[in-house]
């Protein structure tokens, strides 16, 4: 699509870029620079850009120390790695095979499926949260991960989303397979999973962001302190009064630090398609 | 190589946390075998009663204030009771904490005893998921606490609720700008009426400063927390004695002055409909109408300041404040014989020595009269202003079924209001919406 | 078992078995853990079911649709949650896809661009909205003071029963869109690299490859894309439970809001099933003609 760039058009490229940026990252400025400020200092620059200008305190960590100190960050940070690493690894492969499954092969009554399936995407949370607490407490499964972790693994949204991305690859790929007596299970794992990998990068991020954020299902499944997720334990910053929003900005900046390591982790995975015809490497 | 490592490190920390986060969930049948479960380890097998209780705070100085009671209430009850306490997250509006309990009311899983809100007891009475518990304390004990909780707590004329700590409302000043404009505040005994309230804040009102701040932001339960007692003050309310009807009182004559001097104050602009978080610390504004959580947020900010009584309606009416807060209940899912030992549990978390350190935890004012005289600080300026708010002139909100309805349907109005509809007009569809939603005619 | 389960299903092929075996694990999931509770909701909405006294449940017939039917609050979100829709969706695919082919670049650095998109959907909506109410704040807001150095306003934002959910909406796209950016690069990075360089051969311009590369390249994704917004743009709750309430003068008020303040805060889980009941309704109605319209056209 492109060739070499020249270095005025790289420019501008690059103004374009950092501006939009600013729209979009100026939230999460705001936050990290208020992590190092007291409340009075937040709340007399919040009216102007001053907000987004660092002002360091003789301590330039202490709201970080004093939400260490308060929370148990770590220990809930690490339960929610947790749960969420089994519900994407689960999720992934449980919706991508699915996914696949609609996309590619046959079954009878497989429309008639794929439109509950569908169907069901459209139901809000809210509306089904009580009887599916009914359920899992029927199960026997309160205050322990495999309530956060069973109800989470299946999704409508990324079986369907899996299902549109297979449909774009070209079906010649798997003809060769099918004719060199391949079972469906290892030209699925070894032939379309490979090709597919910006998506289940994506997946990866979506779903973990979601649950990273999750709050009102954990607390209701979930009693056990030590079990606590990050959301959770990130809960008392908002209730100790007053609150103290130096401490609030410095616990969210502690919390968005994991997705910000996961999402450039995942980049890797963007790399193919146009990009390798691009520039050189 | 380093990502490498790191990424391992990940995965191992994983697995590891999460083989023990199943193996142990797996086994756990429901919440009460766990807390089960938990007890015994601690205390090996013996014979005291187990008590289970549900609070609202989790790593909060509050929240680690339950912790250590509940536990000096399993040393001085060794071998008689042993409470366990699961401390339940909430967001700031109790999403979380509410929406576990009411869970729990559906499923049958409720603990012995556990917190509810003061103003959402006539709901669990009314459903029956709490019971009375006036009969496990004495006539003199009932006397010792401020008259609003128990008035909070009473349903049906049954006691169903105590707590330990009680809130307050009044209007905090800026000393030095009072000072400069000449102004005299009120004594805790002689509240303003509405018109010096509005007078002192047309005096203090300049181009960079309110005279007032008043939280018109929020749209919540604050908005009904702190104009209620100007309602009462007129002798009325947002709804009958019973609790039921809305009509007449809700756009009654009462609460329409009151939505009109409100609308009247962000008219002549002494009050912002939408002021700034912290405005009164900040200096931006010269009197603030907040709560007693104000004290601590204060002493972040470089501020002179002072603490007046609640404005009362005008010159005849009574003087009226607000109250209430987070109190102990006895669930219906606690048996029978455990009834005693869950009645001592809930005497402990509301005693005298509990109000005290629950102020000195969070700085909410204690529901007792003999923790007030414990505390120094309400033995003078500036807060001794709640202690006789709270002793003389506070009246809880409407102890109803239909609480929720009620506050929403008034918060909704007032700020109907302040976005161009008549005070009378708001509060009719308030009215409306409110036989509506609760089937009442 | 196998055998006669064989016997009962003659005509089932190997690829049909395989084909049941790979959804068996998400459909057992979703029918669990999603079709019996929605299930039980339907069934809530012909009670009374008040979610304190579940004991004294009762069948009270279609009471509570006919007690909707009456709901003007009810009817009003349902206009404001289809006005939401119908401005958010276009917007939202509109920014979602101009990023991702922004970023679906090989320079320096751009994977930091994309964090810098990606930024707002990091946030929970939560914190997202409490932010957007200061900079939002009609009196000292950021925004207005942005504005009014231009000479421009100031506005009431959130304060205006007109210009409430238009604020709402800027502030849903600006979040959601970096969710959709995600899946249009990973969408972009499956065209095939050759298809560009055939085209480039044939001296194609960057417009035409666009129009007969990129997007018939994206059809499927775009499909998803613009259902997924259309399904969590009407279960839009978070940013006016946070910011306005649902007002001034219900300007605000969602369907799910609604659904949740009644079935949670008001306790009246059988009014809120009945709600949930129609919104599924609407919604499956309009995703079922959206689908068609898509297919259609996917089919020219």
């Amino acid at each position: 699509m492109q060739r070499k760039m020249t270095t005025s058009r790289k420019v501008v490229n690059y103004i374009v870029l950092i501006v939009i940026a600013l729209v979009f990252m100026f939230p999460l400025l705001w936050m990290v620079m208020s992590s190092f400020k007291d409340d009075a200092k937040i709340f007399t620059d919040i009216t102007s850009l001053k907000a987004f200008i660092p002002s360091f305190n003789a301590d330039v960590f202490f709201n970080y120390k004093e939400v260490i100190n308060k929370l148990p960050l770590l220990q809930a940070m690490l339960n929610s790695f947790g749960y969420i690493a089994v519900i994407i690894i689960l999720g992934l492969t449980v919706n991508s095979m699915a996914g696949y499954a609609f996309a590619r092969l046959k079954f009878p009554k497989k429309n008639l499926i794929f439109s509950i399936i569908l169907a069901v995407m459209i139901i809000p949370a809210q509306t089904v949260m009580l009887p599916q607490f009914s359920i899992i407490y029927r199960m026997g499964l309160s205050n322990s991960y495999l309530a956060l972790i069973l109800p989470a693994i299946a999704s409508p949204m990324y079986i369907f989303l899996f299902r549109q991305n297979f449909m774009g690859i070209p079906e010649s790929i798997e003809e060769a397979a099918k004719i060199d007596g391949a079972s469906a299970l290892r030209t699925f794992f070894q032939l379309i999973v490979p090709l597919a990998k910006p998506v289940y990068a994506t997946v990866t991020i979506l779903v973990f962001i979601a649950y990273w954020n999750d709050f009102v299902w954990p607390v209701m499944v979930i009693s056990d302190t030590t079990k606590q997720t990050i959301q959770m334990a990130l809960s008392s910053l908002f209730n100790i009064q007053p609150v103290n929003y130096g401490n609030v900005m410095a616990g969210l900046t502690i919390v968005t630090i994991p997705v910000l390591i996961l999402f450039l982790s995942m980049q890797k995975y963007y790399v193919a398609g146009i990009a390798s015809t691009g520039a050189k490497n | 190589m380093k990502k490498r490592l790191l990424g391992l490190t990940l995965a191992a920390v994983m697995a590891g946390s999460l083989l023990a986060g199943c193996g142990n969930g797996g086994n756990s049948g429901s919440e009460g075998a766990k807390a089960e479960d938990t007890a015994k380890t601690e205390e090996g097998a013996d014979d005291s009663e187990e008590l289970s209780i549900w609070v609202h705070e989790t790593d909060s100085a509050e929240g680690q204030l339950y912790k250590a009671l509940v536990d000096e209430f399993n040393e001085q009850n060794k071998g008689k009771y042993h409470a366990v306490l699961t401390q339940i997250a909430r967001s700031g509006d109790a999403g979380g904490y509410d929406d576990k309990v009411n869970a729990a009311i559906s499923n049958g899983g409720l603990p012995d005893v556990f917190t509810v809100d003061g103003v959402t007891v006539a709901k669990y009475a009314e459903a029956e998921a709490i019971v009375p518990i006036g009969d496990y304390f004495e006539e003199a004990d009932l006397k010792d606490f401020n008259p609003s909780i128990i008035q909070q707590g009473t349903y049906d004329s049954k006691l169903y609720t105590l707590g330990a700590m009680d809130s307050s409302v009044g209007i905090f000043y800026n000393k030095d700008m009072f000072e400069a404009a000449g102004i005299t505040p009120a004594t805790k005994e002689n509240p303003w009426t509405l018109e010096e309230l509005t007078s002192a804040a047309e005096k203090l009102t300049t181009d960079e400063c309110y005279g007032l701040t008043m939280s018109l932001g929020s749209k919540d339960e604050t908005l009904i927390y702190f104009f209620l007692p100007l309602i009462q003050s007129q002798s009325s309310n947002v709804i009958d004695e019973a609790g039921v009807k809305a009509d007449g009182y809700l756009n009654g004559d009462a609460a329409v002055n009151t939505l009109t001097w409100i609308k009247d104050m962000v008219d002549k602009g002494y009050v912002s409909a939408t002021p700034a978080d912290n405005c009164f610390g900040l200096g931006q504004c010269a009197m603030a109408i907040s709560g007693s959580w104000e004290p601590g947020n204060l002493a972040k900010y470089d501020i002179n300041w002072g603490l007046m009584p609640m404005a009362k309606y005008d010159a005849d009416a009574q003087p009226a404040s607000a109250c209430g807060s987070w109190t102990f209940a006895m669930s219906s899912n606690c048996a029978e014989e455990k009834r005693d030992g869950a009645a001592e549990l809930i005497k402990f978390m509301t005693s005298a020595d509990a109000g005290k350190r629950m102020y000195e935890a969070n700085a909410m004012p204690p529901a007792r009269q003999s923790a007030f005289n414990e505390i120094e600080a309400f033995g003078k300026e500036p807060l001794d202003v709640f202690q006789y708010q709270l002793a003389n002139t506070a009246q809880s909100r409407p102890v109803s079924v239909n609480y929720a309805v009620l506050s929403n349907q008034f918060a909704t109005a007032v700020q109907n209001v302040l976005t161009g509809m008549e005070p009378k007009e708001a509060l009719d569809e308030a009215v409306t919406q409110y036989n509506f939603q609760t089937d009442t005619e | 078992m196998k055998s006669s389960a064989a016997v009962k299903r003659k005509k089932l092929t190997k690829e049909n078995w395989t084909g049941l075996a790979f959804i068996t694990p998400a459909a057992v999931l979703l029918f669990i853990f999603l079709f019996i509770p929605f299930l039980m909701t339907l069934g809530y909405s012909f009670t009374n079911y008040n979610i304190l006294k579940p004991q004294a449940m009762e069948f009270i017939g279609l009471k509570n649709f006919i007690k909707l039917t009456q709901d003007t609050v009810f009817m009003k979100s349902i206009i404001n949650t289809f006005v939401f829709v119908l401005l958010v969706v276009p917007i939202q695919v509109g920014l979602a896809l101009g990023l991702a082919l922004l970023i679906n670049k090989k320079l320096k650095g751009i994977s930091v661009f994309r964090m810098a998109f990606f930024a707002p959907t990091v946030l929970s909506l939560v914190v997202v909205s409490i932010l957007w109410t200061y900079i939002y704040n009609p009196n000292n807001g950021l925004l207005n003071s942005l504005l009014g150095s231009v000479g421009i306003g100031p506005f009431k934002f959130l304060n205006d029963p007109k210009t409430a959910m238009l604020c709402i909406v800027i502030l849903s796209a600006w979040q959601g869109c970096g969710f959709q950016m995600m899946i249009f690069l990973s969408g972009l990075q499956d065209i095939p690299a050759y298809l560009y360089e055939a085209a480039a051969v044939d001296g194609a311009t960057p417009f035409q490859q666009f129009r007969n590369i990129t997007i018939p390249g994206l059809r499927n994704i775009t499909v998803f894309i613009s259902l997924s917004i259309v399904v969590s743009a009407f279960q839009l709750i978070v940013q006016p439970m946070m910011m306005t309430g649902g007002g001034p003068q219900n300007s605000t008020m969602t369907i799910v809001y609604e659904i949740y303040q009644t079935g949670f805060k008001y306790s009246q889980m059988g009014y809120a099933s009945a709600m949930a009941f129609v919104f599924t309704l609407l919604v499956l109605i309009i995703t079922l003609i959206q689908n068609k319209i898509t297919s259609k056209s996917n089919e020219d």
